[in-house]
């Protein structure tokens, strides 16, 4: 069972010590206000990760991985409602399948993702700057190439246009501009700000009782006058203006995406009979959407609903012929008003509360148990899979339909194929 | 039914193995504490199988994409189509087709032995209608459309079509609008008939299970047909590639490009040991700590994204390397040059020790997965292994070994094949 733990102010450690794995997972995650300068924070977590003082060049950190029976590390950054999300994670091998005995593989670990967040190769207020470049470099193109995946390209430019006065519709890493006027004290500048400020929830599951890394990530805090933001995020009750962008590229298929708002006042209103209305609406291949656009019309491959809580907004997308967006509106539409009539069964509410129930339970590994914490980084409490699970079974039919009640389009974003040119296939 | 027990104990871990009476192998591996339990129903028809055995010995070509519209249409049922009947268990159930297989399986938390029974029937009984495989027709022509646009699964099909004149791992999974519009309920049928028997398929689980449960299951649901295991046509092919250089435009930001070295193989398949021998050629020369990646990186040339893969099947295999990069041509003849580099001098055994570490960690992190454990039993199996074979295989490997892989790389057996972006109006 997860054990949490407060470290330092707003720092919290939540462990998990179980032999089931054969691998341990420390994960660091972060949030700061969307406020802050999201293109330092970015570029920031992409240095952390290249190198740190101990191994101060990437090659050398490598190697160190690769001894490490082929650790692997990661970094990233996403949105939690109006925060932004940082995460640094490392996965390894469990000390007991090292093939010496005695190999302490996690507390290295441990100590090298620490050296990284608290020890980075840094030296008078700058971070170097030929890495600064290189990850600038890097983080420029992965921006540039968001394009090359119609779809989430697609999912991302509706929120911005469905929130665009909003803190939420501004692009999570800022803009490409900012990126390139980063210096490497500004960095600095931003790592000093993110220890200093950030919400931190530190996720470990091993076989060890995790104390060591509690231990490490206590001392790295100890030194750091910790002053954590206040993180909130603006919910809108009522959908704006309809608005529909149409942007054309020489693509085979088209690809649409509808932004509702949901009505919620803030993530935990209604949650549980949020959840489920947007199930059965569009969440599985029991729902509505799949049942209906794209087996009885075939008009698609794909046409999921995608709730996002934390913001009260509710996406739903599907790739489909450029000719057929008003036919697909006009169905996904019709399927969630069968919602609010509640066109459906007891059993459909059954079927829905065990594909929940098996999609949060299913966490057979290190790295997915750190991840369903971690998500809860803003919450007060942490829940585990079966207590989130528990609230959805108390949902009635009533409810999921006044839920869905609230449910309004606000924006729609299409890309279309442009005519005559790709269309070989 | 006899259980054979394989036990791994530097892993802790078993597996069991059982030829069921139906002709049906089954593997089970049990993990104490998970909650989840993964399974998974397969069948050796893949998208290489473009031709089917006669009685009399010769081979009959049908049409491209057949494995993968058989497993769209296994969903559908008399009454109840598969989703709605797991919608009842819980269970989350999903199909995928490969070049060389078809597979059906569900993961679940509870109701195990119900949600087995479903995916035993559903895969064994199959239900369609010349109305309803036409309707199908649309969602996977959406769909085939979908990986078009896909510039990572463009750059491999490309490359392979450049790699390989006869062979069918140089078509589309899913096949083509064209192909796809002269299949039928009745072809649907044949092919099932032929590729669905038990002699030819595989049932692995992995996590929250019981064996004995698993074989009573077993016996209640799994029909005895005839059949064997079906035979694939092997047809040698020169390693010379079709051609040197194959591109596209596509809607992207930036170009991509994926270099191919095509094997020379006298025999359709590669053992298990060379297999591993080339992953780690591979990591040694194009791995993270490599001279060359990061002589390309500093260069400007490639990213983060570049990566290797030894890709192999049935008739097939290549080395691949790819990635983004602002200059393909040039990345490509850097590659083949570190390439005839390395075969002369051979590798450093630093670097073979530290690669084969890290193949091993890589192997047992693996065990912790139900999923990618199910379906590497899977591969073991239809590779004609046993379990945790591979754990000894790496064990096993040698520096020469490696270096004999890495001599079979010729840069006249290499294709590139690049996207470039197409220039859009927005």
């Amino acid at each position: 069972m997860a054990k949490v733990r407060t470290i330092a102010d707003g720092v919290r450690i939540c462990t998990v010590q179980t032999d089931r794995f054969k691998s341990a997972f420390i994960g660091v995650s972060m949030v700061v206000p969307m406020t802050g300068n999201l293109s330092a924070n970015a570029l920031l977590i992409k240095v952390l990760k290249h190198s740190c003082k101990k191994y101060p060049d990437f090659v050398k950190l490598n190697r160190k991985l690769d001894e490490l029976y082929g650790a692997s590390i990661a970094a990233g950054f996403s949105k939690k409602g109006e925060a932004q999300m940082l995460d640094l994670e490392i996965s390894c091998i469990d000390d007991r399948f090292a093939l010496k005995s005695g190999e302490k593989i996690t507390a290295e670990c441990a100590e090298l993702i620490s050296g990284m967040l608290f020890n980075p190769d840094v030296k008078k207020g700058a971070f170097k700057s030929d890495i600064v470049d290189e990850e600038r470099r890097f983080l420029l193109q992965d921006i540039e190439e968001e394009i090359n995946n119609k779809r989430t390209y697609a999912q991302k430019k509706c929120v911005s246009i469905q929130c665009r006065n909003e803190l939420f519709g501004k692009r999570i890493y800022g803009t490409k501009e900012e990126i390139e006027a980063l210096t490497p004290e500004d960095l600095y500048e931003a790592w000093q700000n993110l220890l200093r400020t950030a919400t931190f929830l530190i996720t470990c599951v091993s076989s060890d009782d995790c104390r060591q890394v509690e231990r490490i990530f206590k001392k790295g805090f100890s030194k750091i006058e910790r002053q954590p933001a206040e993180i909130t995020t603006e919910f809108r009750t009522r959908p704006g203006k309809f608005r529909r962008v149409e942007e054309q590229f020489p693509v085979n298929q088209g690809k649409l995406v509808l932004g509702f708002r949901t009505g919620k006042k803030n993530k935990e209103d209604n949650f549980a009979a949020y959840v489920l209305a947007a199930d059965i609406f569009g969440g599985n291949v029991y729902s509505k959407l799949f049942l209906n656009v794209r087996e009885k019309l075939s008009l698609c491959y794909y046409c999921w609903a995608r709730l996002i809580s934390e913001k009260g907004l509710l996406m739903v997308d599907c790739g489909i012929d450029t000719e057929n967006e008003k036919k697909a509106t006009d169905e996904i539409l019709a399927q969630l008003k069968a919602v609010c009539d509640g066109d459906f069964t007891d059993d459909d509410i059954k079927a829905s509360v065990m594909g929940m129930r098996e999609r949060w339970l299913s966490m057979d590994n290190p790295g997915a148990i750190c991840g369903w914490y971690s998500t809860q980084i803003t919450d007060e409490t942490l829940c585990t899979p079966e207590e989130k699970v528990a609230l959805l079974e108390k949902v009635t039919k009533k409810e999921i339909c006044a839920a869905a009640k609230h449910i309004k389009l606000e924006a729609a974003y299409m890309i279309s194929a442009q005519e005559g040119e790709k269309d070989e296939a | 039914m006899k259980l054979k027990e394989y036990r791994n104990d530097l892993l802790g871990e078993s597996v069991f193995h059982a030829k069921h009476s139906s002709g049906l192998n089954i593997y089970i591996m049990p993990k104490s504490g998970y909650s989840t339990t993964y399974a998974i129903f397969a069948t050796e028809y893949g998208s290489i199988d473009t031709s089917v055995k006669k009685a009399d010995g010769t081979f009959e070509t049908i049409p491209e994409g057949t494995a993968h519209f058989l497993e769209h249409k296994l969903f559908e049922g008399e009454e109840l189509d598969a989703f709605e009947q797991f919608a009842k268990t819980g269970a989350s159930a999903n199909a995928y087709t490969s070049f060389d297989r078809t597979a059906y399986l569900f993961s679940c938390n509870e109701n195990f032995e119900e949600s087995l029974g479903i995916l035993l029937d559903f895969v064994q009984k199959p239900y369609f209608t010349q109305e309803t495989v036409e309707k199908e027709q649309g969602i996977i022509g959406q769909e085939i459309r979908m990986y078009k646009d896909l510039a990572d699964w463009e750059v491999m099909f490309n490359l392979l079509t450049a790699l390989y004149y006869e062979h069918p791992v140089r078509i589309d999974i899913a096949g083509t609008q064209e192909s796809i519009a002269k299949i039928d309920a009745d072809l649907l049928y044949d092919l099932y008939r032929n590729f669905y028997n038990l002699n030819n398929m595989v049932l692995c689980i992995c996590g929250n299970v019981d064996c004995e449960k698993v074989l009573a299951v077993a016996d209640k649901h799994l029909e005895k047909t005839g059949g064997s295991k079906i035979e694939r046509k092997f047809v040698y092919e020169s390693p010379k590639p079709v051609k040197p250089l194959v591109e596209e435009s596509l809607s992207v930001a930036q170009k991509q490009f994926l270099l191919g070295y095509k094997e020379d193989r006298k025999t359709p398949e590669v053992s298990l040991e060379d297999e591993l021998a080339s992953q780690i050629m591979l990591e040694i020369l194009f791995g993270k700590t490599s001279p060359l990646f990061n002589d390309l990186l500093s260069k400007g040339l490639v990213d983060m994204g570049f990566y290797n893969e030894f890709f192999n099947g049935f008739g097939y295999a290549c080395c691949m390397i790819g990635g983004t990069s602002k200059d393909p041509e040039q990345t490509a003849e850097i590659i083949r040059k570190a390439v005839s580099e390395a075969v002369k001098t051979g590798l450093d055994p630093a670097d073979f020790e530290r690669a084969k570490r890290k193949l091993y960690g890589s192997m047992v992190k693996m065990y912790n997965d139900i999923e990618i454990v199910s379906n590497h039993l899977m591969s073991i199996h239809f590779g004609g292994c046993k379990p945790f074979a591979e754990l000894d295989a790496c064990r096993k490997l040698t520096l020469e070994r490696v270096n004999r892989r890495l001599r079979k790389l010729k840069n006249s057996y290499s294709a590139l094949s690049i996207i470039n972006p197409l220039s859009q109006e927005q």
